[in-house]
């Protein structure tokens, strides 16, 4: 048993979870809201069509007797009018099956926790059986949607590190009942002291007000060069070259440069939207990097942001899963990079902006990436990211793609390649767009190796390295086949011996990488 | 069985290592699946092509050649997954034109879902989906025995508790 600790308290606690639970029996109903309320919806509003339409020509007297439902069926299903007994059976029918259905998810759907695992099956028809590892569990929450708010019910969100289909959810239980399944399922995660509610949240806001008064601080970025970096983009560049084109034509087109003056003016609606949204985009961006500071508190990284809306965010450095830098072409004349971090249980936020911060320097001189990136994972040398950052060649230890990638990667074949450190893996790409991904031996989560049709005929693969859902990108094209199954073997030995050494190191109430409940805390 | 394991064959394809087939029938629910799909698409062009113009034969045709291509490919596809346990990891081969190969360290599994629709479940076999703490690594092994999938569940489990690492 890995976590002994856990042991009597589970020996204790978990005789009521242990058996087979069922969910609340109103929990199909619920589940199937939505379609339900958006069927009356539909059946109300041809019962009031119909209504209206008999009040004026009265070419079908309405029945009081009839359901409203049936009444929206009334315009498609003439002939079951007629019959109103067909109708009645067949209305029947089909409350009867989806009552019968509605009862079979139910009867077919429970968990339970046996051996340090939730069980959940569910499913009649589509069987599906799904184990957590309590020890695997980040955090557990209660949730209620409005149709449960109106019945008195809620769900509780297991969730475990990845994206979001690895949520488990229990929907639905009473109020009640969720709260004692959460506090049990905590208790036997061995993670009491979230059993407790509101967690040391004070200390957490007293530290949030003003400055980060916690932690020494490692670096500021001027808003000034934040301002240039961000201006200097993909789509502002696009944006102002099509401008100029759009001039030089209009000026060889028209001659004299008063007329084409007049072409561009003209012209320039048709840029609008497009340059519309870039200036958006970026303003967003320099309203959530402005006044960006990061502060060192030992055990994670504090990073004051926002322009406007002053946020602080809190990685712990045990949570980070790779750390990576860019540096856009545009960027070159400075010498900015942008360091950006995978941070484990983030899921992935579509909506992107409102999303948790992983970005640890927006704009920096190599030197503050350097920094900062050694800072945020000690282990690794800081020769070796600057080799990293601006090398080329085999110099180092470094292994490159295959030489017959030139077709690929014209330009940057004697760059992209991989070098492999004690402690981790580093990643280089591109020689005008310079991207280098680091990722720690023991972080690896899995490794994969695609090889298409055209990289079959030069006998090339790509490997990647999987890292959880983040901004970095552990993967590396057209290596050599051999290149690429050999560095498969040795990192998967290189992976094992680094996992085993972590779970060595550190006994079961040591490992707060699985019991710190947010992975970041994005206080405002 | 404790013998030791060469990593060095895990390649994409081809050596000496007891690569483990699928189940064969996973080609059937496969092919079971698309003639329930095409094979009426085929009738009903046939259909209008008796019965309003002949040019409805293109359709069919083109629906039929679908069908043979499908089937064809199914042939070719299920008989490239093979997958493997390997004293640290499972590795899952998939792909003919397009091959890939994942390789899922016991330590790393979050959890295993086993799923069999009633088809699957009729011909007796389950699919196994591994999860880690990245959606992208999800390595899916479609097509085991029931039996199997469940023996393997356990013995999945069982190593990744014993090897399981923190993030």
């Amino acid at each position: 048993m890995t976590q002994s600790n856990s042991e009597p308290a589970s020996a204790r606690r978990d005789l009521e979870l242990h058996e087979w639970q069922h969910l609340h029996p109103l929990s199909p109903v619920l589940r199937g809201g939505v379609v339900g309320v958006a069927m009356l919806g539909y059946a109300a509003t041809q019962f009031v069509d119909d209504l209206f339409r008999g009040l004026g020509g009265g070419e079908r007297p309405s029945d009081p007797g009839d359901e409203a439902a049936e009444d929206g069926l009334r315009n498609g299903i003439g002939f079951l009018f007629e019959h109103s007994l067909v109708t009645a059976a067949v209305i029947l029918g089909v409350f009867a099956v989806i009552g019968l259905v509605g009862w079979l998810t139910w009867r077919f759907s429970k968990f339970r926790v046996t051996g340090g695992q939730l069980e959940f099956r569910k499913g009649w028809l589509f069987r599906e059986h799904r184990q957590v590892p309590l020890e695997r569990v980040q955090a557990i929450e209660i949730s209620r949607p409005l149709l449960a708010q109106i019945t008195g019910l809620s769900q509780v969100i297991v969730q475990s590190a990845g994206g979001g289909d690895s949520n488990l959810k229990l929907a639905f239980l009473s109020a009640g009942r969720a709260d004692e399944v959460r506090r049990e399922l905590l208790v036997l995660a061995g993670r009491r002291d979230e059993a407790r509610p509101a967690r040391a949240d004070g200390l957490a806001s007293s530290a949030d007000d003003g400055d980060i008064d916690l932690g020494r601080e490692v670096l500021r970025v001027p808003n000034s060069r934040l301002f240039v970096a961000t201006i200097l983009h993909g789509g502002t560049i696009l944006v102002g070259v099509v401008a100029l084109v759009a001039g030089t034509v209009a000026l060889a087109a028209y001659g004299s440069s008063l007329e084409a003056l007049t072409g561009v003016a003209i012209a320039l609606p048709a840029l609008g939207p497009l340059a519309l949204g870039v200036a958006v985009n970026r303003v967003q961006e320099l309203l959530k990097h402005g006044n960006f500071r990061l502060a060192d508190t030992g055990t994670s990284a504090r990073i004051q942001h926002g322009l406007t809306d002053k946020r602080t965010t809190t990685i712990p450095l045990h949570r980070i899963q790779a750390i990576g830098m860019v540096q856009p072409l545009w960027w070159r004349p400075f010498g900015w990079w942008r360091c950006k971090v995978n941070v484990a249980g983030i899921a992935q936020d579509p909506s992107g902006s409102e999303g948790h911060e992983t970005t640890v320097l927006p704009a920096g001189t190599l030197e503050q990436a350097l920094d900062v990136l050694t800072l945020l994972d000690p282990a690794v040398s800081e020769t070796d990211l600057r080799r990293a950052a601006l090398g080329e060649g085999e110099k180092g230890g470094w292994t490159l793609v295959s030489s017959r990638a030139k077709v690929f990667d014209w330009l940057s074949w004697r760059r992209n390649g991989f070098a492999a450190s004690e402690h981790s893996l580093m990643l280089r790409t591109g020689r005008w767009w310079r991207r280098v991904s680091v990722i720690p031996h023991a972080r690896v989560q899995s490794m994969t190796l695609h090889q298409g049709p055209l990289e079959r005929r030069l006998e090339m693969a790509t490997v990647t390295l999987v890292s959880t859902p983040g901004p970095v990108d552990v993967t590396i094209a057209h290596l050599e086949v051999g290149t690429a199954t050999e560095l498969l073997r040795d990192e998967s030995g290189r992976a094992r011996d680094a996992r085993q050494i972590a779970r060595s190191g550190c006994t079961a109430d040591d490992i707060p990488s699985q019991l710190v409940p947010p992975d970041i805390t994005d206080e405002r | 069985m404790t013998t030791e394991l060469d990593p060095t064959a895990v390649t994409l394809r081809g050596d000496e290592l007891p690569w483990q087939p699928v189940s064969p029938a996973l080609r059937t629910v496969r092919l079971i699946t698309l003639f329930a799909f095409l094979t009426p698409v085929v009738v009903v062009f046939g259909v209008l092509a008796i019965v309003l113009s002949p040019w409805f034969w293109i359709g069919a045709v083109v629906a039929g050649v679908v069908l043979a291509w499908g089937a064809w490919l199914i042939f070719r596809q299920v008989s490239a997954i093979s997958w493997i346990e390997l004293p640290d990891e499972i590795v899952i081969r998939k792909g003919r034109l397009f091959r890939s190969l994942v390789s899922i360290p016991y330590g790393r599994l979050q959890y295993i879902d086993v799923q069999s629709g009633p088809l699957m479940r009729s011909r007796g076999i389950a699919s196994c989906e591994f999860h880690t703490a990245s959606p992208q690594s999800g390595g899916t092994l479609p097509g085991l025995p029931l039996a199997e999938a469940e023996a393997l569940r356990g013995r999945l489990a069982a190593h990744g508790e014993a090897q399981r690492a923190g993030l």
